[in-house]
C-alpha cells in the first residue's frame, strides 16, 4: 500500500511542460506600490482621467484593507511592494496591430503551448483567442468575424478606449471596488484582460478564449475581464493559464465580472495551471482570484466551470447573484491538488430573484502533501420566493498526508425556498479497484478511468476542446495510481 | 457594551460562594475572562447570533431561590419516581433530590475530602477553559456542581436524572462533572428548565470521561421560557472500544447557544448523537457539534433536525475533525431543517475536515419546507389544515425522538413539542 501511494506521489511529481521562459526584454515598472505606480500604469494606458480616479480611490481603500486570514491555507505573506505591477514586452506597450508586429519570441511560446494565433491555422473548433502575456494583451483573433455579428471581443484597455461608455457603465458594479482585498489591489493596478460585448439577441459565433501567461520575474498578473450579454444574447468563454517555474512565488489576482441582461446566457470555463511550485513548496503562483456574475434580468443564466489543477495557492470562489426572477447559476469544479499545492475553492449562490435555481457540483482530489478543500455559500433571500438549490461536494483521498475538507455554508430566510446540501470524502475503492482489474485493465488504466468517472459530471459541461484538454491533465497528473 | 458586561462579571465574581474544586480559581478565571476579547459577530464560530441579547442585558449572581417554585417545575420527575439531583439556580438542593441507587453521586458542596480530590482532579480536563470566553465565565460564576461517578464493571440500572432549575433572576454556572470507568454503563438525563419570564442567564458546563468498553446514554434538555439566556458547553471524551448515545433538545428561550464536543481518544469507538431544536417567537438556537476522530476504527452518527418558526432563528454548525491517524473511520452527518415561516431564518454549516485517507465520510444538510403534496393527502382526507402541518412537522423531528430508548425519559420533552405545534400561528 505504502509503496503504490509512494509511486503514485513520484508519478505525480512529474514535469510540468509549460514550466519554461520566455527571453524577451521588457517594459517593467520598478516593484513598489503607491500611488504613483497606479498614475504609471494609467499613463501607459493612455486611459482618461475618470479611470485613473477610479484606479486611485481603489487604491485609496486598498491602504485601509488587511489581507484576508479566514481561508484554510498557509503560506508566506506577500511583500506587495517587492513585487512589480507592470511587465510587457518591449514594443507591446501600445497593443498589438498585428501579428506581424508580435515578437516571433512570443509567438512561438504560444506555439509550445499549444495555442493557436493564426486563424488559418486553426483546428476543426473554432476559437477565437485574446492572449496575455504578463500585463498585456498581445494579440486576438477573429477579431473581424465576430464584429460583422456585433460582438466586441478586444483587450479591456482597447476598450477603455473604443467603447468607455460601456465599460464605465459595468466596470465594477459585479465586484465593487472595495469588495475584498484582492479585488480592491485588482482595481487599483489592472493591467489588460478581456473584454466581451455580446449585443441584443446575438449568440456568439464562435467560442471566446483567453489565454494567460505570465512570463516575467517578479511581476504580479492582474487582469480584468468584463463579460456583458445583453437581451437574448449568449457566449461561450474559456479560459486558460501557465507560468514558468521560478523558485518565487508570482501572485495572480485577478477580477472577473459578468452581467447578463434578461435572458441571456453566459458559460465561462477555465482550465487552470499555474505553475504549483516544486516539491518542497518552493515557488508556484498564488491565484486569488475574485469572480462572480450577475443574473440581472429575468430567465438568465450563468454557469462557471472549472478544472484547477495548478498554482500553489488557489483562492477563488466564482459566484452567481441571482438578481433576476427564474434565473439560473451554476457551478461545476473539479480541483486536483498535489505536491504542497493548497486550494480553497468554491462558489456562491445568492439567491434574490423568484424561482431561481443554482446547482453546484464540487469534485475534489488530493494527493501527495497538498490540502484541499471547498468552501461554499447557498443563500436564500427573503425575496427569493421558490428558489431551489442543489448542492454536491465529493473528495477523493490518495495518501494519508493531504487533506481534503468541506465548509458550506447555507442561509436560508424564505420558507418556500428548497436547499439540499451533501457531501462525500472517500478513497478510490478497492472494490471498483478490483472489479477493473479483474477485467483485465492494468492498476494505472483502473484508477485513471475511476477519477476520471469521478470527474465526468464537470467534464461534460466543459466545451470540446477543454474537455479533452482537461481530461489529459487529470491523467497526466494522476498517471500510476494504484491507489 | 463588552465593558460594560465584563465588568458586571467582576461583580457577580466578587459575590459567589467560595468553589475551591475549580480549576483555574475564580480570581484567576474573572481576570482571564475580562482581558479576553469577546466573541462578536466577526467571530467565525459566532457570525450569526445576535450578541447584544447576551451583552445587553443585566447581569448579577442569582439571589435566594423560590423553592416552591422549583418544586412545581419538579412535578413531571416526581411522578415518574426516578433519582434526581437537584440545583435550583445554580446550587445544590437536598430537599428536592432523591439519591440514586448503586452510583456514587455527589453535590461539589456536600463532598467529602476524599470526593473532592477526585473532583479536582477530573474537573476543566475536558472542558478546557483557555481562551474559551463562556467556559472562563462558567468558572468566574460557578458555586455548586454535581459529581457523579461510576465504578469499573458497575451498570447503572436507571436513569439519573440532575435537573437544574431556574426560579429567580440571574446568572448560574452549575458544574456536571462524571466519570464512567471501564467496562461499566450508565444512563443518565440533564435537565435545563425555568419559570416563565424569567431573565435568567444559564451557563452550564458539563464534562464526560467514558472508560474503555463502556456505554453511556446522555439525554440533554434544554427546556428553556421567555426571557431565558442559555449558554451551555458539553465535552464528552470516550476511551477505546466505548459507546456513547446523546439524545439532545433545545426548545423555547429567548437566545440558546450549545456547543457541543466529542472527542473520540480511543479505538473502536461507537458514537451517535441525535439532536433536535425548535424556535418560534423571536427565539434564536445555535448548536455547535465538533466531533474529533482521534484514532482508528471509530464510527460516529449525528442527526439532526431543526424547525424555525414565527420569527425563530436557528443556526447549526456540525464539524467533524478526521486526524490522519483515524483511518478506517465511519463518519456521516445528517441535518435537516424545516422552515415553517416567512419571516424565520435558518443557518446552516455542516463541516468535515479530512487528513486521513482511508475513511468513509459524508454529509448532508437540508433547508425547506412540508411536501406539499403530503399536506394535500392528509387534507383530502379531512384533517385541518394546521392539524396537518403539526402531524408532518412531528413526524419530521419524530426521528430523533424515537432514538431516544427511555421512553419514560423521552417523555419528558413531548409535552414541549407538543406545546411548540399547538402555539404555532398560522404556520
Amino acid at each position: 500500500m505504502s509503496e503504490s501511494v509512494e509511486r503514485i506521489n513520484e508519478r505525480l511529481a512529474s514535469d510540468y511542460e509549460a514550466g519554461f521562459v520566455t527571453e524577451v526584454e521588457n517594459d517593467s515598472l520598478p516593484p513598489g506600490l503607491d500611488e504613483d505606480t497606479v498614475r504609471a500604469i494609467s499613463a501607459r494606458k493612455k486611459e482618461p482621467e475618470w479611470l485613473l480616479e477610479w484606479r486611485l480611490k481603489a487604491f485609496a481603500k486598498w491602504k485601509t484593507l488587511t489581507e484576508p486570514e479566514w481561508a484554510h491555507v498557509n503560506y508566506q505573506k506577500i511583500d506587495f511592494q517587492a513585487l512589480s505591477y507592470y511587465s510587457a514586452p518591449k514594443g507591446q506597450g501600445d497593443g498589438p496591430k498585428s501579428l506581424d508586429e508580435v515578437d516571433p519570441e512570443i509567438l512561438r511560446t504560444y506555439e509550445k503551448l499549444g495555442i493557436p494565433l493564426h486563424e488559418q491555422k486553426r483546428l476543426a473548433g473554432v476559437v477565437a483567442v485574446d492572449v496575455v502575456f504578463d500585463s498585456v494583451s498581445i494579440h486576438t483573433t477573429f477579431k473581424d468575424t465576430l464584429a460583422e455579428a456585433g460582438v466586441i471581443f478586444c483587450p479591456i484597455s482597447e476598450a477603455v478606449q473604443s467603447h468607455p461608455e460601456l465599460v464605465k457603465q459595468y466596470l465594477g458594479t459585479v465586484v465593487p471596488i472595495s469588495d475584498n482585498f484582492y479585488a480592491c489591489l485588482n482595481s487599483a493596478v489592472f493591467s489588460d484582460g478581456s473584454f466581451v460585448f455580446i449585443p441584443k439577441g446575438v449568440t456568439c459565433p464562435m467560442e471566446l478564449s483567453t489565454y494567460f501567461r505570465i512570463n516575467a520575474m517578479n511581476t504580479g498578473q492582474f487582469e480584468r475581464t468584463l463579460i456583458i450579454a445583453e437581451e437574448g444574447a449568449s457566449v461561450s468563454y474559456l479560459e486558460g493559464c501557465t507560468a514558468p517555474m521560478r523558485d518565487e512565488n508570482q501572485l495572480h489576482a485577478a477580477v472577473v465580472e459578468l452581467v447578463a441582461l434578461d435572458d441571456a446566457k453566459i458559460k465561462y470555463s477555465t482550465v487552470q495551471n499555474w505553475y504549483m511550485g516544486d516539491e518542497q513548496g518552493r515557488g508556484g503562483v498564488y491565484n486569488f482570484v475574485t469572480k462572480r456574475g450577475v443574473c440581472k434580468g429575468r430567465n438568465s443564466h450563468i454557469s462557471w466551470t472549472q478544472v484547477e489543477t495548478g498554482s500553489a495557492i488557489t483562492w477563488k470562489y466564482p459566484s452567481v447573484v441571482l438578481r433576476g426572477d427564474n434565473s439560473v447559476g451554476e457551478f461545476y469544479s473539479v480541483a486536483l491538488t498535489r505536491g504542497r499545492q493548497q486550494a480553497d475553492t468554491g462558489t456562491k449562490m445568492i439567491h434574490m430573484g423568484k424561482n431561481t435555481k443554482s446547482t453546484i457540483i464540487s469534485k475534489g482530489i488530493s494527493a501527495a502533501n497538498s490540502e484541499n478543500c471547498y468552501r461554499g455559500l447557498v443563500r436564500m433571500a427573503p425575496t427569493a420566493e421558490g428558489a431551489r438549490n442543489f448542492t454536491q461536494c465529493d473528495s477523493l483521498l490518495i495518501g494519508d498526508t493531504c487533506g481534503a475538507h468541506t465548509f458550506p455554508y447555507i442561509e436560508s430566510r424564505n420558507n418556500s425556498a428548497v436547499i439540499e446540501h451533501e457531501a462525500s470524502t472517500s478513497k478510490v475503492s478497492d472494490d471498483q479497484l478490483f472489479l477493473c482489474q479483474q477485467r483485465g485493465l492494468d492498476p494505472e488504466k483502473a484508477v485513471s478511468m475511476i477519477v476520471n468517472g469521478f470527474c465526468k459530471e464537470v467534464f461534460r459541461e466543459l466545451p470540446m476542446e477543454f474537455a479533452v484538454e482537461a481530461g489529459k491533465l487529470l491523467e497526466i497528473s494522476l498517471e500510476g495510481s494504484v491507489g | 457594551m463588552h465593558d460594560a458586561f465584563k465588568s458586571q462579571v467582576l461583580n457577580a465574581a466578587s459575590s459567589a460562594a467560595d468553589a475551591p474544586w475549580m480549576p483555574t480559581g475564580r480570581d484567576q478565571a474573572s481576570k482571564d475572562f475580562t482581558a479576553l476579547a469577546l466573541p462578536d459577530r466577526k467571530t467565525e464560530g459566532w457570525k450569526y447570533n445576535d450578541l447584544s441579547k447576551l451583552y445587553g442585558s443585566e447581569l448579577s449572581l442569582a439571589g435566594d431561590s423560590d423553592l416552591e417554585a422549583a418544586s412545581g417545575l419538579l412535578a413531571d420527575l416526581s411522578a415518574i419516581d426516578v433519582p434526581v439531583l437537584a440545583l435550583v439556580d445554580g446550587r445544590f438542593c437536598s430537599a428536592l433530590s432523591r439519591m440514586p441507587a448503586g452510583v456514587s453521586a455527589v453535590a461539589f458542596s456536600q463532598a467529602s475530602a476524599e470526593q473532592q480530590a477526585s473532583i479536582t482532579q477530573a474537573i476543566g480536563t475536558q472542558a478546557r477553559s483557555d481562551g474559551h470566553a463562556f467556559a472562563l465565565l462558567n468558572e468566574a460564576l460557578s458555586e455548586d456542581g454535581i459529581w457523579i461517578d461510576v465504578d469499573s464493571g458497575v451498570n447503572v440500572e436507571r436513569t439519573v436524572h440532575v435537573v437544574s432549575l431556574r426560579t429567580v433572576a440571574g446568572s448560574a454556572a452549575p458544574r456536571l462533572l462524571l466519570r464512567v470507568g471501564d467496562n461499566a454503563s450508565l444512563s443518565f438525563a440533564e435537565h435545563h428548565r425555568s419559570v416563565a419570564g424569567l431573565a435568567a442567564f444559564d451557563l452550564p458546563v458539563t464534562e464526560l470521561q467514558i472508560g474503555a468498553n463502556s456505554s453511556v446514554h446522555h439525554y440533554r434538555f434544554a427546556l428553556g421560557e421567555e426571557g431565558n439566556r442559555h449558554v451551555g458547553r458539553v465535552a464528552a471524551r470516550q476511551s477505546a472500544d466505548s459507546r456513547y448515545y446523546a439524545y439532545l433538545a433545545v426548545l423555547g428561550g429567548d437566545f440558546n447557544r450549545l456547543d457541543f464536543g466529542l472527542d473520540l481518544q480511543g479505538q473502536n469507538c461507537e458514537s451517535e448523537l441525535y439532536g433536535l431544536y425548535m424556535c418560534r417567537a423571536q427565539e434564536h438556537t445555535d448548536i455547535h457539534l465538533a466531533v474529533d476522530h482521534a484514532l482508528p476504527h471509530c464510527n460516529s452518527k449525528e442527526v439532526f433536525r431543526g424547525i424555525a418558526a414565527e420569527h425563530g432563528k436557528a443556526v447549526f454548525n456540525g464539524r467533524i475533525h478526521i486526524h490522519q491517524d483515524a483511518q478506517k473511520t465511519n463518519a456521516e452527518l445528517s441535518n435537516r431543517n424545516l422552515l415553517l415561516s416567512r419571516t424565520a431564518e435558518i443557518n446552516t454549516k455542516p463541516e468535515l475536515e479530512i487528513y486521513a485517507d482511508d475513511v468513509k465520510c459524508a454529509h448532508g444538510a437540508t433547508v425547506g419546507q412540508l411536501d406539499a403534496e403530503a399536506l394535500f393527502y392528509l387534507r383530502s382526507r379531512g384533517t385541518p389544515v394546521e392539524a396537518a402541518q403539526s402531524l408532518l412537522s412531528y413526524g419530521f423531528i419524530n426521528e430523533v425522538l424515537l432514538a431516544m430508548p427511555d421512553e419514560a425519559t423521552a417523555g419528558l420533552v413531548k409535552p414541549r413539542v407538543d406545546a411548540f405545534f399547538d402555539g404555532l400561528q398560522g404556520a
